[in-house]
């Protein structure tokens, strides 16, 4: 069944056909709010949020785009909301270092190889990519994760393709010139 | 932390690993019962499809209710009553309270309160009757008043002086005598002369 006939039995009160569309975007919807917020226990609360809030909306969805690029708009609005609420803002000014614990996350297995040199590099990009600007960490962050088209992530973010992609390429280059200063050179 | 020894990487290479970061950033499963707790909240949620949203629209109405409830208030509040009885509104002089002073009223006394500088009529001159007598007596009812208030008696004397007009029953001038100017005969050059040489 497609999206739009899972749409139109919601609409109509069908609570099950709803919870079918949250199975299908429960992750799309997740990492999006993980994305701006850092959290797993923030991005569960807002996900959760935007689905209710998108349920209570469905009159609203007129299908111009797709429901998954509806309902991330929603997501991300949500979550941007909460990244700016005051507790948010308090925990940036007082630590970085608390706004970095936010985006710890457990070491991924890596081959043998890859250990000894990229493990302290890793260390370095990750705690570089946690201090960009925002607007440039959402967008690197939404485009590497391949859940997200260009044009999902503008719609979401509410910019243009072209700016998208602009802002991909501008945290890319400002990541590698941080490394350089690092000693970490490139050809 | 150190820096790892000067390493020549390529451009690939730095990308690459930017793009594992970012995902591992990312990378994590959403909760296996976030559709179940969607369902739940939503069957027990007994409200309609409308939303309230706090939007700003609301917050500024709000804002404008609370601006319009303060100001009529405080304009309640200073808003000086109609009638004779009015209440004083503003300072006098030291900012102390007006004084009532007292009015004859057929055989017997009353005290009203002076009618507010910044009206439009000028105030009233109050006299006072002539078997009043001293300053003592004249300072009845105002003072008591303004003693109450914790004015000093100069205070209240200098008070007392300056409501009462001053009356003034007679003015004793000495009659001023303007003495009359003799005529000075003009003296001839030849009569000085004579008189000197004998």
């Amino acid at each position: 069944m497609s999206d739009s006939e899972l749409v139109g039995r919601a609409r109509s009160g069908d609570a099950a056909a709803f919870g079918e569309l949250v199975d299908r975007h429960r992750q799309a919807a997740y990492r999006a709010a993980l994305s701006a917020l850092g959290s797993p226990a923030e991005a569960d609360d807002v996900a959760q949020e935007a689905f209710i809030a998108a349920f209570r909306k469905l009159d609203a969805f007129r299908g111009d785009a797709s429901f998954k690029t509806w309902l991330l708009a929603i997501v991300w609005r949500r979550a941007v909301d909460r990244r700016t609420g005051l507790g948010q803002w308090w925990k940036r000014f007082v630590s970085l270092d608390a706004e970095e614990s936010s985006w710890e996350r457990p070491a991924p297995a890596r081959s043998p190889e890859q250990t000894v040199i990229d493990e302290e590099m890793q260390r370095h990009v990750r705690r570089l990519m946690i201090r960009l600007p925002i607007r440039l960490r959402d967008v690197l962050l939404l485009a590497s994760s391949g859940e997200y088209k260009y044009e999902e992530i503008g719609t979401m973010l509410e910019i243009p393709t072209g700016t998208v992609k602009w802002r991909v390429s501008e945290a890319r280059r400002v990541l590698k010139t941080k490394l350089a200063a690092l000693g970490y050179d490139y050809d | 932390m150190t820096d790892a020894t000067n390493q020549r990487l390529t451009s690939d290479e730095i990308d690459r690993a930017i793009d594992v970061v970012a995902r591992d950033l990312t990378a994590i499963d959403a909760p296996a019962d976030l559709r179940a707790r969607v369902v739940t909240q939503l069957s027990e949620s007994h409200a309609p499809a409308f939303e309230r949203r706090w939007s700003w629209q609301w917050a500024m109405a709000g804002a404008v209710a609370v601006v319009l409830v303060a100001s009529l208030a405080w304009w309640v509040a200073v808003k000086p009553a109609a009638g004779p009885g009015q209440r004083f509104a503003g300072k006098v002089g030291g900012g102390v309270r007006p004084p009532m002073v007292s009015m004859p009223a057929g055989d017997r006394t009353q005290v009203v309160p002076v009618v507010a500088s910044n009206s439009a009529a000028p105030a009233p001159v109050i006299r006072r009757s002539a078997v009043r007598g001293s300053m003592a007596g004249d300072v009845g009812e105002a003072s008591v008043e303004a003693m109450s208030n914790g004015e000093t008696m100069a205070a209240i004397a200098i008070e007392a002086i300056a409501q009462r007009p001053i009356e003034i029953e007679q003015i004793n001038i000495a009659p001023i005598s303007i003495p009359t100017l003799t005529a000075i005969a003009p003296i001839e050059i030849g009569e000085v002369s004579d008189s000197i040489v004998q």
